[in-house]
This record gives structure tokens, C-alpha cells and sequence, in this order.
């Protein structure tokens, strides 16, 4: 303590008497940087061993034509994988259908996720509902796949019964049209993560401030105005949270299509990461699914950023300011 | 502009009652306040007046429509909120303009309103601004103005100053009183603070614990209290509440007090006999009906020992051990001496209360 003083008090020192001007600037003074960098050390090695070491590897085998057998050494490629991935038409076309799936995944899942949680908020019986429809999220991504893919089953599928019977589907098969092939993986995927959504909706209806419901309805809305302008404003932040969770999910998710599909009926269900895992694990051209993988990497990062920042509530910069 | 009727209204959650039996009249144009402690069912019945509480039993009708059953959307009210409740996302213009705009008014007419009710709430120079960027004065003057912009048939005000500090709210009282004046609309205003519903309204519903306590003007609250409840609940500082035993003497009927014994004036005897009441009773004065005087002798009647006194500027408030009891007594500043000192007290006989000590009805 830089303030305090010692006082001779008849012979004897008395320790600890503050002086008048006592500031308690140690208190104050932010911890120099090197003893954050000590705090944050555990946290940055973790990391680095689990993330930047595997990164960096990819990087290494985009360059090079990673050889299998033992002994022989990776051959340098310089940009060659990545230039030939320009003229691979698998490629772009896993691109556009990871899109397209992507696409389908996010709308309905979204729109069925909000639906839920607005119909769960304030219900009689939310938490046992709650409980239950939080089931499929807690399943093993391959089981739910192979649940699916019974279901979809020209001889003993139910849902393959329900569709012929309500006389959607002529004959033949669920999984083996390219028509049908991808709304079947897009429902599985729904029928997974939609509890997510609707789980991060219902905690975002909590936070919607009653009184700002009440007024609006005064103010001479009615049920369905006063979601839109009240509670939909509202639960932005919680959406794009949603969304951007979902999206990042799944540009990397492959367990049901590699179960159901993989990939087919004539690529119709093979988005990029399926094609990835093709060209890795099943061609073992090791160096041309890095270069994939690193595209893959790279255009999620990017579009995340740009879903943050073009979708960043407009509210949010004001709110952070302090209420008086 | 209509008249409001409370028939018979019961509310409950569950099963925990928060208003009980409730009717009330509401006269049209009139500014009626429904004041109580928290919790007495007093925003219940604003909640069910506007629609957004479910009514458990009993009607309400707006001039002769029964609006039970109708949303809060169609019952042409306005409210103004505790919080405000304003819409973080819309600037300030776009929370005002809200209602009329749900209400399909043409845009022109948007402007004009919004523009004029800015006026008048002196908030013309924040219409763009985000509720953020407001203080609490100027977002309850935008609440108020989202609800000024139409002219409903009733305003609900759901202790609408509670918040604000001390000062603006005094002057808020003031603005709120001339608006209505202004606009001539019926308006209920619901507080816990006395002294809001004092000083503003034109009669005051008292109610503790779901029941209606009283219903008159401010003046018969403060002066004629119909319970020990409301006695104690208006008036600042409260009522002090002594109990005495009655006894007749050759001079009438007299409260006697191990301080102090008090005869009564021949037309509160008969009041008393005429109540029925009992031996023992609680009597009631406000500390401004009773007179102090320094020092041991002086010509007031009772004897009594500084307990504390508290400057207030102008006046003073002092406490005084009479008895057994405690008295607090409301006078001018000046010299008192200081505590443990002898006084003297005079009660105001005209101005006294006497409750029944068990039911806390008042006999007078």
C-alpha cells in the first residue's frame, strides 16, 4: 500500500495509520499484460493442441500429394490442388447443393422452431413438453439416420406407407429418387434440430418484456401484430444465435446423409462435405480434401462474419449504452 | 369520454383473491384514483379494466356496453405503463404514432396528432430519438404522449410518476391534473403514494387487501375516514392512533388515556352511543390537529416528555411520550428545547377519531 505511512507514536512505530490523502490506486490499476497472458496460457495451449496443430497440418497437406504408404515422403504440389478444384464439376455442384440443403435446413427450421416455442411459452404443460421434444437432439446423429432411413423404407417404412397411401408416392423408393432424396435428409435434419431453435426461441420469449406486449396490445394490435412488432424485434439477438449455429452446423454435418445416401441418388444429396469425405476417406487423395476442407473452412468463417455483421441487431449499439 | 361501472368484481389467481366484491362508479370525465399498499388488488382492476387480466366474476361496462369479454384492443382505453413500456426499437415519433398507425389512420393525420400531443408534452425536440437516449422524465412524457394521441374513451395510468426522483415528480403531479383538465377524458389512475391521489383526483377509491376501504373526494378521505386503514393510510405524517377506554363523568362522555383524559363534545357522545360501542376504543388524530407548548406548566391540557423532534424547514414534526403511548405532533419551527424535555400538548377535540378496536371502523 503506497499511502501508508508510519507514524512514530512516543517511541513506538504504529503500522498501518492511513494518511490523509489515501487513494487506493492498487485497486485501481489495471494488471499489467504479461499477467493476463499468464491467466489466459492453459486456455491458448488447449487450443492450439487441439485446433491450431490440426490446422496448420491441413495447411501442410493442402500443398503437398500426401502419400499413404509407409516410407515414401509427401510430394510438394504447390497450389495444384486448389487450381484443379476449379474444374472439378463435383465440386461446384457439392457447393450448390450444400447451399440448397443448407438453405431448406435453416427456413424450416426456423419457421417450425419459432412455432414451437411460441406455442410451448405459457403452456399449462411446457416443462413436460419441453422435456419430451427435447428428445431428438439427445440421439446419437448416425441412430437418428438409420431411424430415418427405416422409416423411408420401400418395404416396411412408415413414413414411405404414409406417402403412398395419402398417394404422394407412386412406387419405387424414398431414398433412391432424386426428387425426394433431399427433402428426406432435409427432414431428418429438421426433425433433430428443430428443438434447438425452438429451445433458444422459448428462452428469448422469456426475456420479451410483458409490459412492451400489454402496451402494443392497448395500443390496438392483435395476437398475431403483437408478434411480429413486439416479440419478433425482441428475439432477434436469440435468432441470429440460432442461425448461425445451425449454419455453421451444417456446412460440417454429414452423419445422415452418409447413412441414408451417401450422397446419391446421382450426387442428387451430395453436398461439399460429403463429396470431402469421398475424395479423403474413400479415394484417399489426402492433399485434395485438405485443399476442400480449407475452402470449406475458409467460406464458413467468411459467411458467419458477414451473417454477424449484416445482421447485427441495429438496437443493440443503443441498448448497450447504459440506462439511466 | 364515458362513464366506467365496476359491478360486482371478484378477481382471483389461483386461488388467492386480489379484489373482492368490487363496485365503482367512474362518472364520466371524471379522474378517479384507486390508491392502496402493494398488493391490494388496486392494478388487478386497472388489468381488468384494460382488458389484460381476465375478469373472475362480476361485469364491467364502459357507459352501457359490457366489455368483458372484449380485447384491450377494442375497448378504446389508453394506458400508460409503470415502466413505460415503450417499443426500444421505434424512435420516439414511431412509439406515439404506434396506436394511430394500428388504427389505420391516414398518414397526415399521424403527423398532426403526434406533433401536437409533442407539444403539449414539450417533447417536439426528441421525436427522433431511440427511448434509450431518454431520461425518465422525458420517456414517461412519450408513454404519455403514445397515449394522448387518440382520444380513447379512458386513460389508465398504472403509477405512472412512481419512479421518477422526487422533484420531477411533484412537478409532474401539476401536468398530469391540467392534461386531464385539458382533454376531458375519463381517466382512473392507479398509486400507492397518498399523496399523488391528494393532490389530482377528483375522488379517491381507498382499497386493502382486494376490498374497497372508501370511496369519496380527497377532502372526505383526509377528514372523514371510514376505517382505521384508511385513517392511517392518508396523510403524512400518519395518524396517530392512541388506545383509550370511555368513561361517563359529570362533563359527558370522556376518553381517558393513562396521559391524558379527554371529554367528548355532546354530538360525538352521541354518535358513539348510537354506534354501540364499546369500553375500550382506539382514538385517532392527525398530528397537525394537536397544539404544543414548551416547558412543564402552560395552558395546555396534557403533560408530556420530548421524545425527538425533526426539522422539516418550515415545520417541524415533534414526538411526544404521553403515557404510555407516543404521539407525534405537526407545528412551526421554533424553540423546543430538546429531548427528555417536559412539554405540554392540546388535542383539537373537534378533529378527534374514534375507531371500534377490533373491527377499526370509525365511529367518527
Amino acid at each position: 500500500m503506497a499511502n501508508i505511512a508510519n507514524i512514530d507514536v512516543a517511541g513506538g512505530v504504529v503500522r498501518g495509520v492511513r494518511t490523509v490523502d489515501y487513494v487506493p490506486e492498487d485497486f485501481n490499476r489495471r494488471p499489467p499484460r504479461y499477467y493476463l497472458l499468464w491467466l489466459m496460457l492453459p486456455a491458448i495451449l488447449l487450443l492450439a493442441a487441439i485446433s491450431l496443430y490440426p490446422l496448420v497440418w491441413l495447411i501442410y497437406m493442402s500443398l503437398h500429394e500426401v502419400q499413404l504408404a509407409p516410407g515414401k515422403s509427401d510430394v510438394w504440389a504447390g497450389i495444384d490442388n486448389f487450381s484443379r478444384l476449379a474444374t472439378d464439376k463435383k465440386f461446384l455442384r457439392g457447393w450448390l447443393t450444400l447451399f440448397k440443403y443448407s438453405a431448406l435446413c435453416l427456413s424450416v427450421e426456423i419457421g417450425l422452431g419459432v412455432l414451437v416455442a411460441v406455442i410451448l411459452n405459457n403452456n399449462r404443460f411446457e416443462k413436460i413438453l419441453v422435456t419430451i421434444f427435447l428428445m431428438p437432439m439427445m440421439m446419437a446423429p448416425v441412430i437418428a439416420g438409420f431411424l430415418y432411413m427405416f422409416l423411408y423404407n420401400g418395404t416396411f417404412g412408415w413414413y414411405f406407407w404414409i406417402l403412398q397411401s395419402i398417394g404422394l408416392l407412386e412406387g419405387g423408393s424414398i431414398l433412391g429418387n432424386k426428387f425426394w432424396a433431399m427433402f428426406a435428409i432435409v427432414a431428418t435434419d429438421v426433425w433433430q434440430w428443430t428443438p434447438l431453435i425452438a429451445l433458444i426461441t422459448l428462452a428469448g420469449l422469456k426475456r420479451v418484456p410483458q409490459d412492451q406486449l400489454e402496451a402494443h396490445m392497448v395500443d390496438g394490435a392483435g395476437p398475431f401484430r403483437n408478434f411480429f412488432s413486439v416479440a419478433l424485434p425482441n428475439l432477434y439477438p436469440f435468432l441470429l444465435i440460432a442461425i448461425l449455429l445451425r449454419f455453421m452446423d451444417n456446412f460440417r454435418f454429414i452423419d445422415h446423409i452418409l447413412i441414408m445416401t451417401g450422397g446419391g441418388p446421382a450426387n442428387a444429396t451430395k453436398i461439399l462435405p460429403t463429396y470431402l469425405f469421398d475424395v479423403s476417406f474413400k479415394f484417399f487423395e489426402l492433399g485434395r480434401g485438405a485443399a476442400i476442407a480449407f475452402t470449406l473452412l475458409l467460406l464458413t468463417i467468411l459467411l458467419g462474419l458477414v451473417l454477424t455483421i449484416v445482421f447485427e441487431d441495429p438496437t443493440r449499439k443503443l441498448r448497450t449504452q447504459r440506462e439511466d | 369520454m364515458a362513464t366506467v361501472t365496476i359491478s360486482d368484481v371478484w378477481k382471483y389467481y389461483g386461488k388467492t383473491m386480489a379484489v373482492k366484491e368490487l363496485n365503482l362508479e367512474i362518472k364520466n370525465n371524471e379522474f378517479m384514483c384507486i390508491l392502496g399498499p402493494s398488493g391490494c388488488g388496486k392494478s388487478s382492476t386497472l388489468r381488468m379494466l384494460a382488458g389484460l387480466e381476465f375478469i373472475s366474476s362480476g361485469d364491467i361496462y364502459f357507459d352501457d356496453v359490457r366489455v368483458n369479454d372484449l380485447p384491450p384492443r377494442d375497448r378504446d382505453i389508453a394506458m400508460v405503463f409503470e415502466n413505460y413500456a415503450l417499443y426500444p426499437h421505434k424512435t420516439v415519433y414511431e412509439n406515439m404514432a404506434n396506436p394511430l398507425k394500428l388504427r389505420r389512420t391516414p398518414k397526415d393525420e399521424i403527423e398532426r396528432r403526434v406533433r401536437r400531443a409533442a407539444e403539449i408534452l414539450e417533447i417536439d425536440p426528441l421525436l427522433g430519438r431511440k427511448p434509450v437516449e431518454l431520461s425518465g422524465g422525458q420517456k414517461q412524457r412519450t408513454a404519455i404522449g403514445r397515449a394522448i394521441v387518440r382520444e380513447p374513451k379512458v386513460f389508465l395510468f398504472d403509477e405512472p410518476i412512481a419512479h421518477l426522483d422526487a422533484k420531477l415528480r411533484s412537478h409532474m403531479r401539476g401536468e398530469l391534473k391540467h392534461l386531464q383538465r385539458d382533454l376531458e377524458t375519463t381517466t382512473v389512475y392507479v398509486t400507492h403514494d397518498q399523496l399523488e391521489g391528494m393532490s389530482m383526483a377528483d375522488r379517491i377509491a381507498v382499497m386493502h387487501e382486494g376490498v374497497l376501504q372508501q370511496l369519496g373526494t380527497p377532502e372526505e378521505i383526509y377528514n372523514q375516514p371510514s376505517n382505521e386503514f384508511v385513517a392511517g393510510f392518508v396523510g403524512e405524517p400518519p395518524m396517530n392512533f392512541l388506545d383509550c377506554t370511555l368513561e361517563q363523568t359529570n362533563v359527558g362522555l370522556t376518553v381517558v388515556h393513562s396521559g391524558f383524559r379527554l371529554a367528548l363534545t355532546e354530538q360525538q357522545a352521541s354518535l358513539l352511543t348510537a354506534g354501540g360501542a364499546d369500553a375500550n376504543v382506539r382514538i385517532g388524530i392527525r398530528p397537525d390537529n394537536l397544539a404544543i407548548e414548551q416547558g412543564a406548566e402552560g395552558s395546555l391540557d396534557v403533560p408530556g416528555e420530548i421524545f425527538v423532534i425533526e426539522p422539516l424547514g418550515g415545520d417541524m414534526i415533534v414526538e411526544v411520550t404521553i403515557g404510555s403511548d407516543r404521539v407525534m405532533v405537526k407545528t412551526k419551527i421554533g424553540p423546543m428545547g430538546g429531548p427528555g424535555d417536559p412539554c405540554r400538548i392540546g388535542f383539537d377535540v373537534d378533529k378527534l377519531h374514534v375507531f371500534d378496536i377490533n373491527t377499526g371502523v370509525a365511529y367518527f
